[in-house]
Parts: structure tokens; sequence; C-alpha cells
């Protein structure tokens, strides 16, 4: 016989079937042992001898290997399992377990990109998720996409190559991409296909793929990228919809790309579509008005479901005027060829205003508590002159106070609201009266845990809403499920499912209710991987982990700690994942993907100062400031992560007319692993002009030590050390040696910061205190000695509607201990201006040199503000009213209330402010102006003449006053 | 020569490990094994009295009947609809007894088989059946015209089988009402299975295919 004949035969390659299947002699035999073939798999021996069904010692059943096999397979570590069995010469069987392991993406790099696309938009596109199962066919779809994202982006010559990274112990790949950009195409054209009547030329402009700016036409074409691409065919129909054709449409039919030039020709098929014009008859309605309330603007299409919902969209606003009467009916016509009429005629009827809204039949909630859910409003200042109604507002409203009632348990509730015309006799004026029926209060008799874990049952019944006695509702039991589920899956049972039931309780309007919940399988940590640390000490990372081996797996530990690596401030990205996600194992690895961020920021600003800062700062005219332009320019370098602890040293200058500034400053956060302490340590040299009185140099060394108590209180400890040079000081000369000599002042103070406010860029409640303490003294380095007390209170009470009642109080005292008789003119209080009382221009209120006219600061402070905050047009514009009073005194005891001046050298009274504001809201903060005019702004001398004329006691002296209108741009809410 | 290298290599194989069994398909984190697949095409030549072949053609075909088997099951797990085939299986197998008379223990020992699978095996399928019928037979619908034109294509079928006594339309309009419900629904399964088999990640490993 010929060997592969045999060979064939004992291989069964015949095709027949083998009448007993692989293996059939060892069926039954006894099981010495099973192996592991590679030794090293990804569960220890103990747990793999807990996942197999079958153990050494048992009796081999052929048919239960598709059980072991499963067993492994579903773990989802292994992407192929075999099972091999080989005959002991003692009559046993030997099973050797071959598995191939599955590899796990713990993070994705991309470099060498050239952006547009953005290394975030490529990440996103490779499709490859952190913790998910990683096969080699995903990575070659993820390339794909790479390249097609990259050819999207003109980058058409880029080049893709990846390599990976295994981590064997942990099942790991981390997948590096490199992208090799190359040259990125520009366009060289447009191919225009379909109807349109526009000239060609002008949707080629309109794409703006053409070199310019605005208007200026270069020669030569944009490079590619997908924005560009998107916003030009965007561009092309809006210019099409602004003429009307509502139901133009523009696609992009494709880019022909050039190899040999690099370039690439758009095609875009246009169809302008006919002119469709929307009328109203019977009453105008304003065209932008109608462009968002007619839906066929915004859908580019007109059939009569549209048409009937801008029906509505126009009863409602009509109704929003005041015609809650109105009707609006609708029909289409075709006047010519290619143009569409949809015409609304409006019939308005009487127009009402909205004046009463009375609440019956309530009992157990008042009415104050049923109308803070309502939408409409009678007509009253600060609300639309014709009120807040629409048929649709009051039956939604009507819907929330039902809500309200059957949240309550008051299951059988009926709200009904009836208007009638012709309140009190007036025509026009509508009142709405809403009548309650709260029927009984059905409440829970009995309360039954089923499936939960008995140790569980006392924590879980101290959290619930539903409890014997309280009131039955859905939305109750709503929260219950969420309390109970999360419960749940913050202790490692991901799967766990509740449902509840109800039955009659035991007296009339009670209920049982019965909760079921099924917690599952429990998960936990195996271990915490975290990757893509590349400067960063894994120690630092490390202390923010909140999980570790052998903790239930809580989702809300998992985001806990995302937050706090967040917090570190040095990541620019921390994604989170469970690896294995799909897989059936009790132990998971939790991985953390971080990337950190760039070692270096830079800061430039530009911005001005408008305001009442001008003059000559080294002349004696205008004392009391006039307006002036000052431009602005700030650099700024920052070194984040220092030394991998995330510490930041940053360098920040400022420079404008009236100051030159920098500030180098070392940062240090969580100190000692306290996230509660943080340490500044900062050198500053300073120059500044902004006091009308003198100029400064001023050097300054200061250590700080902040400690956060609470969330809202925190408290700051701080020594600082500052030379202060005084320069061009214009105020008598006398007083020179008092004020313009070096000064060293050496100060230790404490801060304590208490923040209560919803919002602090834009706050509508809350409280905002702070005290500032602080104490120079010799011992410290100071030359004069004095204390320093510094206080704000400020609250904030929403009035409803947007609008807030804000007020804030400051309170300020220095007093002299030792030293000089006076205490250094750069240490005194100076106020006034955009954030204090804006009855002044910039730090000019209180005592002013006597001949000169020019501000000196004092020693006490005083500042009571008053603002109104209401919303004046859409969501960005806003009004202030606001009432500032307040004064810089010469000390505490000349603190006084008075209205009046009493002469030009009395400075220690009441300056009161009363204005106008406006805020335009930005994600900055508001940018405000402020106009004040002040009943009692101070009246003072001031000096014409030279210098040298103020020392030879020549020049003449004059009467000035404090403007009593003042203006104020800048950014920000006062307080 | 020859001879002395058959009986080493007949030792050698005698001493090697066997492979005892092995995924060939996984759908989703479910598996079929080597032996499933085995099992399938013996069970099947059992039923249709034929000699098993385990060629890899057939072996794919089997496992992709136990593909599309346990889509439809998982499916009518979720859907949580009661299917009862036990009694209809036992009967079945009665019936396949019946035709195997006195040799039926034999032939099982012949393909290597228990009577539990072919049981098995005819329950699964009966679940599978019923499930589909419960799920796609409702929604079949078709016009007066669409069943007239299905009877021409049956009578020219017949007609090119060489079939003498051909029924008219209103004499069989129930059975070829039957048999179009039945073609549609096998459609309907078809289009279902198709979609499922786009969705669920299936991974046939080609070794045991060779």
């Amino acid at each position: 016989m010929r060997l592969p004949v045999l060979v064939a035969i004992l291989a069964g390659a015949g095709g027949i079937a083998p009448a007993q299947g692989p293996g059939v002699e060892l069926q039954g035999k006894t099981i010495t042992r099973i192996v592991f073939d590679p030794a090293a798999q990804p569960y220890p021996a103990a747990t793999l001898d807990k996942i197999l069904p079958i153990h050494a010692g048992d009796r081999l059943d052929l048919d239960s290997l598709h059980a072991v096999i499963q067993k492994l397979y579903e773990t989802g570590r292994y992407s192929n399992v075999s099972i091999d069995g080989r005959a002991e010469e003692s009559g046993g069987v030997i099973l050797t377990i071959s598995t191939e392991q599955t590899f796990f993406i713990s993070g994705v790099s991309i470099d060498g990109v050239s952006e547009p696309p953005t290394r975030g938009q490529l990440e996103s596109a490779t499709k490859l998720e952190l913790g998910a199962r990683f096969s080699e066919g995903d990575l070659k779809q993820a390339a794909a996409n790479l390249e097609e994202r990259l050819r999207a982006n003109g980058l058409y010559r880029a080049k893709v190559s990846w390599r990976v990274d295994r981590y064997p112990a942990t099942e790991e790949v981390f997948i590096h991409f490199h992208i090799d950009s190359g040259a990125r195409a520009r366009f060289d054209g447009v191919k225009l296909s379909g109807n349109f009547k526009k000239p060609e030329h002008n949707i080629v402009d309109d794409t703006h793929w053409r070199r310019g700016i605005w208007l200026i036409h270069l020669p030569g074409w944009r490079q590619v990228t997908e924005g560009l691409v998107e916003r030009g065919v965007n561009r092309v129909l809006d210019d099409f919809q602004k003429g009307d054709h509502l139901q133009a449409t523009v696609s992009l039919e494709g880019l022909q790309y050039h190899p040999e030039k690099n370039t690439v020709t758009p095609s875009l098929a246009l169809d302008s579509g006919p002119v469709l014009e929307v009328r109203t008859s019977g009453l105008g309605v304003p065209k932008s008005k109608l462009r968002q309330l007619i839906p066929v603007y915004e859908e580019r299409t007109v059939d009569r479901s549209l048409l009937l919902e801008g029906r509505r969209n126009l009863i409602e606003y009509l109704q929003s005027q005041g015609y809650f009467d109105a009707r609006v009916d609708f029909e289409t016509s075709t006047p010519e060829p290619g143009v569409q009429v949809i015409d609304y005629a409006i019939t308005p009827n009487l127009r009402h205003k909205l004046e009463y809204i009375g609440i019956h039949g309530n009992r157990y909630f008042d009415s104050a508590t049923i109308r803070q859910r309502l939408s409409i409003a009678t007509a009253r200042f600060f609300t639309p002159r014709w009120g807040i109604f629409s048929q649709k507002m009051l039956d939604n409203d009507l819907e929330s106070i039902r809500y309200l009632y059957r949240s309550n348990g008051f299951r059988d509730v009926e709200v009904n609201g009836r208007t009638a015309d012709d309140y009190r006799g007036v025509h026009g004026h509508l009142s709405v009266r809403i009548d309650v029926t709260e029927g009984p209060q059905w409440r829970v008799d009995r309360l039954d845990l089923q499936g939960f874990p008995e140790s569980d049952v006392p924590y879980i019944r101290s959290v619930l809403q539903s409890s014997e006695g309280e009131p039955f509702s859905e939305a109750n039991i709503a929260a219950d499920r969420d309390t109970i589920l999360s419960y749940y899956f913050n202790n490692g049972y991901s799967s766990a499912t509740f449902d509840w039931s109800e039955s009659p309780g035991r007296a009339d309007h009670t209920v049982n209710i019965t909760y079921m919940v099924q917690p599952g399988r429990r998960e936990y940590v195996r271990a915490i991987l975290v990757r893509g640390l590349e400067i960063t000490k894994p120690a630092l990372v490390q202390k923010k982990l909140l999980l570790k081996p052998g903790d239930p797996l809580s989702q809300n530990k998992i985001a806990e700690t995302q937050q706090k690596l967040y917090d570190l401030g040095i990541f620019s990205k921390v994604q989170t994942a469970v690896q294995n996600p799909e897989g059936d194992e009790d132990n998971r690895y939790v991985l953390f993907d971080v990337d950190e961020a760039k070692s270096y920021s830079f800061n430039v600003g530009v911005g001005a100062q408008l305001g009442r800062i001008g003059g000559g700062v080294t002349t004696f005219d205008e004392p009391a400031g006039t307006t002036g332009f000052s431009p602005r320019l700030s650099l700024g370098v920052s070194r984040l992560n220092l030394f991998g602890e995330a510490r930041t040293l940053s360098l920040q200058t400022r420079f404008s007319t009236i100051e030159q500034r920098a500030l180098l400053s070392y940062s240090a956060p969580q100190l000692f692993d306290n996230e509660d302490l943080t340490l500044t340590v900062s050198g500053m040299f300073d120059n500044s002009r902004d006091i009308r009185t003198f100029a400064a140099q001023r050097a300054e060394a200061s250590i700080q030590l902040a400690q956060r108590l609470t969330r809202a209180n925190s408290l700051q400890y701080r020594y600082t050390f500052r030379h202060v040079v005084i320069s061009n000081v214009l105020i008598s000369p006398e007083l020179i040696p008092l004020f313009s000599q070096p000064e060293r002042v050496g100060i230790v103070s404490m801060t304590f910061i208490q923040d209560r406010r919803d919002d602090p860029i834009n706050t509508h409640r809350g409280v905002y205190n702070t005290i500032d303490a602080g104490i120079a003294l010799r011992g410290l380095g100071s030359e004069s000695e004095f204390t320093r007390l510094l206080m704000r209170n400020s609250t904030y009470h929403p009035l409803g509607r947007g609008i807030v009642l804000a007020r804030t109080l400051q309170f300020g005292w220095m007093q002299r201990l030792a030293g000089p008789s006076e205490i250094p003119l750069a240490e005194r209080f100076f106020s006034g201006g955009a954030t204090s009382n804006r009855a002044f221009p910039d730090n000019q209120a209180g005592p002013r040199d006597l001949e000169t006219g020019f501000p000196l600061g004092g020693g006490a402070l005083l500042m009571h503000s008053t603002e109104l905050r209401f919303p004046l047009i859409g969501q960005n514009l806003g009004g202030v009213l606001f009432h500032d009073m307040g004064n810089v005194y010469s000390d505490l005891r000349t603190i006084s209330f008075r209205f009046s001046q009493r002469n030009n050298q009395d400075f220690d009274y009441m300056v009161h402010g009363i204005g106008f504001g406006l805020r335009y809201r930005t994600p900055i903060g508001p940018v405000r102006v402020d106009f004040s005019l002040s009943p009692n702004p101070p009246r003072f001398y001031g000096f014409q003449g030279t210098f040298d004329q103020l020392l030879a006691n020549q020049g003449v002296l004059t009467n000035q006053r404090i403007n009593a209108f003042q203006f104020h741009f800048s950014l920000g809410q006062t307080f | 020569m020859t001879a002395r290298l058959a009986i080493c290599f007949i030792a050698a194989l005698a001493a090697r490990a066997e492979i005892l069994d092995r995924i060939a398909v996984s759908v989703s984190k479910q598996v079929i094994t080597e032996r499933d697949v085995l099992r399938e095409l013996r069970v099947t030549a059992f039923l249709d009295h034929r000699e098993p072949i385990a060629g890899s053609e057939q072996k794919r075909a089997a496992a992709d009947r136990l593909v599309d088997r346990m889509l439809i099951l998982e499916e009518a797990a979720l859907t949580r609809v009661v299917l009862s085939p036990e009694e209809d299986a036992r009967k079945m197998l009665e019936g396949v007894k019946a035709q195997y008379g006195s040799d039926y223990a034999a032939a099982l020992v012949r393909y290597g088989i228990t009577e539990k699978d072919v049981e098995n095996q005819l329950i699964a399928g009966l679940r599978a059946m019923r499930f589909s019928d419960l799920r796609f037979r409702p929604e079949v619908q078709f016009s007066e015209d669409e069943l007239r034109d299905f009877y021409s294509s049956l009578v020219a079928q017949w007609r090119a089988a060489g079939k003498a006594d051909i029924p008219s339309f209103e004499s069989s309009r129930d059975q070829v009402e039957k048999l179009l419900t039945d073609q549609r629904t096998a459609q309907a399964l078809d289009r279902w299975l198709g979609a499922r088999r786009t969705e669920t990640e299936i991974l046939y490993r080609q070794q045991v295919f060779r």
C-alpha cells in the first residue's frame, strides 16, 4: 500500500464522517490531569478550577467538553479553545486545554497628524473602544477609517502606519498610529450641475473655496478641509434660501482628486427649486418671526403637517401678544410657474390682557406653591404688557399642577382651568380660574422588599421615599427604583433588575407595595490599569484611585476617580472603561487611559480699559480723572505638571499705559496629598499708575497656603513682603516725606472665604462672604506697623422670571501701630469705580490732597451696593438698576452716613450713585456697561499750575468736583 | 519499506494526543463545537437514511444550520414565547423508529449517535420552526393577483414535470394559499436571519472546515 493512500484513510479524508467521532476510545476513562497550553493563563489556577465544569478524577464524558469550551469562551478572555486527550498507560486520560488569549484595547495614540482633522476626531474615527476586544481585522478597519478621514480633509497623500504594544500579563494592547500627513490638497475649481439661475461665479464665491478675505479675492484656491467643504455647501444652500428658494437642494456629488497636482475638484448638484413666499394677511408678523414660527423654513419642504404646525405656532405667538382669540387659516397657491405662495390669514379679534389668575379648591398646597408652577402670568412690571398666556401654556400648567398632586398621593386629583373675558367689567381684560378638586390622599399601607439580601434591607428602607404611612405616588416609586438600582450598580451588581407591584391596603385609600429586586452576579475589581502616563509620576495617580483590587465594581467610584484625575489639571483627557465588558467574569480590570496635557501653555491677551482714567499722570490736570482709554497686552507662559507632580510654574505679564506687571508663581495643589491644601509661592514686579495720585513700583514676594474647609468655606494663610517705591507724587510737597519714601512692608494675613453662590460668574442666589485680616510688624520685615481688616458680605435673592436682587456690603479698617506717623500711601484703601461705588471714577473715593485735589486713600472704607438684575432681550441681554453708596474715610471714627458734603475739605460723608447698566452674557461672564448719576459727588480744591509753582507756593487753587455722571465699561458682574 | 513506514506512522498516531473537541463557530458569546457539527451531520444523515459525509462543504452547511437555529432560539428565548414541541418530537421519533424497524438500534450505533441526540435535534428543529411560524406567518400578506401569479408559476412547474392532472385555481385555492404563505414565511425568515447574521458577531474557525 502506498503511504499517501494509507494516510488519507487514517485521517478520514474520504469524507465519510467517522462513525464514533474523535476520542471515543477515551470516553468514560478517568481524567488524571487537566493541563493548560500555554501554562500562563489569564486566570489563576484556582479561578480556572472554579470555571471548569470538569475536574481531575471525573470520568471523561465527551459530550461535556462543549460545556468546558463554552465556559471558557464566555469569559471573553479566549479567542479560541480546543481540547486534546491522551491516554495514559495507567488507563487514565490527560486533557490538554489549548487556548488562544484575547487582547483588549487599553489605549490609542495618534501622532504626526497635521490638523485638521484633530487628534480627537481621528481617535474617534478608529472606532477602537477602550476596554473592547482587539482583533487584527479591527486594526485594518481603523487604519482605513483614518485614511478616509484624512482624505476628507485634503490629506490624500497621508500614510498611516501603526505599532501594537502587547501586555500579555493583563491581555492589553496599546495601539500607536503614526501619520505622515503629506501636503494638503487644494481646491482647483468647482463643477456645477443641475437647475439654477444664479451666475456660476456667484455660487463659487459663496463657497469661499477661493483664497481671499471677505470680498477681496486673491489668486489661487484654499486648502481642502472637511469643515471648509461642509461650510461651502451650506453657504450655497443658505444663499438660495435667503432668496426664498426654501426647497433648494445642494449636494456634494464627489471630490475628484488629481494626484499629479494634488488638487481637488468638488462637484455640486444644485436645484434652486421654486420661490416660496410665506405671507400673512389680517395682521402683520415680522418676517424674522415668521422664519421662527413656520417650520417650512427649517424643514425646507412644504407639506400639510408642517403648514398645520406653522398655524399652531402662529396662534400661540398671537396669544402671547394678547390676541387670545386669534384664528389662523392658511392656503397655498401658485400664482405663476416657479412661485409658490403660502398665505396665513389671521383674524386677530380683540386684544386681551391677562389681569387675574385665581386658584381655588386647593387645601394641601397653598396658592403660592401652585403659582410657582405656572408659566402663565398676569401683566405686571417686567412681564409683557399683555401678560403671558396661551391655551397651550395653560394646559401645560394644569398638567404640572396635576403632577404635583399625584406625586403627593392624590391619585384622583382633578385640575381644570377656565378663562373669562371682561374681567371686572373691563373690555378685553381676561381672568383665568384654576379649580382644584384634590380628592383623597392615598398612602402606603405596607412596603414589602423581595429578593434583597438581608443585610441590605435596613439601609434600603432608610433611603426609600415610599414607606409605610407616606403618600403613595408613582413618582416616589420611580425615585425609589433609581435609588435601589443605583445602590446595587455601585456595589458591583451591574445587572441588577427592579420590579414592583401594588395591591389594595387594609384601609380605604391605602396601597400595599412590593419592591422586587434581582441583584444578579456581583463583580469585583481585579486590578486598576492606568495607561498613557509619560511624565506624570504613577504614584501621583495611584493616590487618586478610589478603587482597589477586591472592591466591588462601582460605577460611581470609577466616575469620581476620573473626576479626581481631571482635577489634577494635568490631563487633557481621562477615559475610563471596564476591560472585556462583554465577558462573563467576576473580577474585572478597570482601565484609565489618560492624555497628558501639553507641558507648556501660552496665553496672549489684548484688551483695553475705558473710563475715567485718562489725563496726564505727571501733571496736575484733572485730578478726578477724565475719560480715557488704556490699551492692555497680556502675555503668559506656564509650565504644567512640573516634575510630573502636577505642580505649575507660571509667568504672567501685563503691559498697559497705566500698569506694567510681571508675576512669577509656583503652585503646588494637593499639598502633602491633601486635596484641600494648595501652596502658592509668587514673586511680582509691578509698576502701576492706576491711582491718580502717584505711580508706584512694587516688588513683592508672597507665600500662601490655601485650605478648603468645606465645599463652601476656605481659608488662606499668607505672608507677603513688598518693597514699594512711590514716584511722581502729585500731592502737597509737605506730605512727600511721609508718603513717597520707599517702604518695606512685611505682613501676615488670613482670609476666610465663604462662597455659597449658585454660579460665581452669573449669580442668581446665594451668599458670598470674605474676611481678610492682616498685621504688618517690624519682626516680619516691615518698616511701619499696622493692622488691616477688610470684610465683604454679598447676598443674592431670586425674585422669579430671571430677576435677581443682589446686594453687597464692604467694610475696611486700617490701624497704625508703630513706625512712621502715616500708613504708607500704597497700603491705604483706595476705592471707587466699576467694582465698588460707581459714583466715582476708578480709585477716586475718599480723602484728597487739599491743594492738588488728588486722592490720598484712607484708613477706613464702607460701601454698600444694591442691584436689581433682570432680563431685557432674549437670553443674553440683561439690565441692571443699581444704587451704590459709601466712601473711603480718613479713619474709623470719621465714618458717616451724612448725605451732604460740608465743604471742599470734607470727604468723610456718604456718596450715593444711582444708575442703569446693561449686561451681555458671554461664556467668560457678562460684558457690562454702567451709567451712574450721583446726587452728591464730592467737590474739592484742585491746583492750576506747574510742579515748580506748587513748590514755590504759587499757582491758583480752583474749585473742582467729581463729575456727577460716570460710566464704566468692563467684564463681569459688579459683585 | 513502505510497510515499515506505515507501522511507524500508526504507532506515532496512537501515542499522540487527539483533538477531542474545539470551537467550530462562535456566535457572539456562544460556541458551536466541532462535535456539535459532526453530530448535526450524523443525525441529519440518519433522519435522511443516507451516509454521513463530513467533507468541508457538508461541515460548513451543518454549521450554518446550527448558527441559524441558535439565532432563532435565542430570539425565541428573548420574546418568552412558550413553545412546547416535546410531545410532537416524541411522535416524530416514533415515526423514525418505525421507518428503521428492527434495524433502529443498530443504525444508531452505525451513525455514532444516541436516541437522545435524535430527540434533541427534533425538539430544537421543531422549536425553531414554531417560532418562525409564530413570528413571521402572521405578517404574510398577498393580493389576489399575487396568488393567481403564484398558481400560474405552479402550473408551469407541473407542466414541465409532465403532470397530467392539473387542478383548477378555484379547486386548489386553499393549497395554493398555504404554499404561498409557506414560501413567504420562509422568505421573511431568510431576510430576518440575514439581518441577524449581520448584526451578530459570527466567527467560523477555518481549521475545522478544511
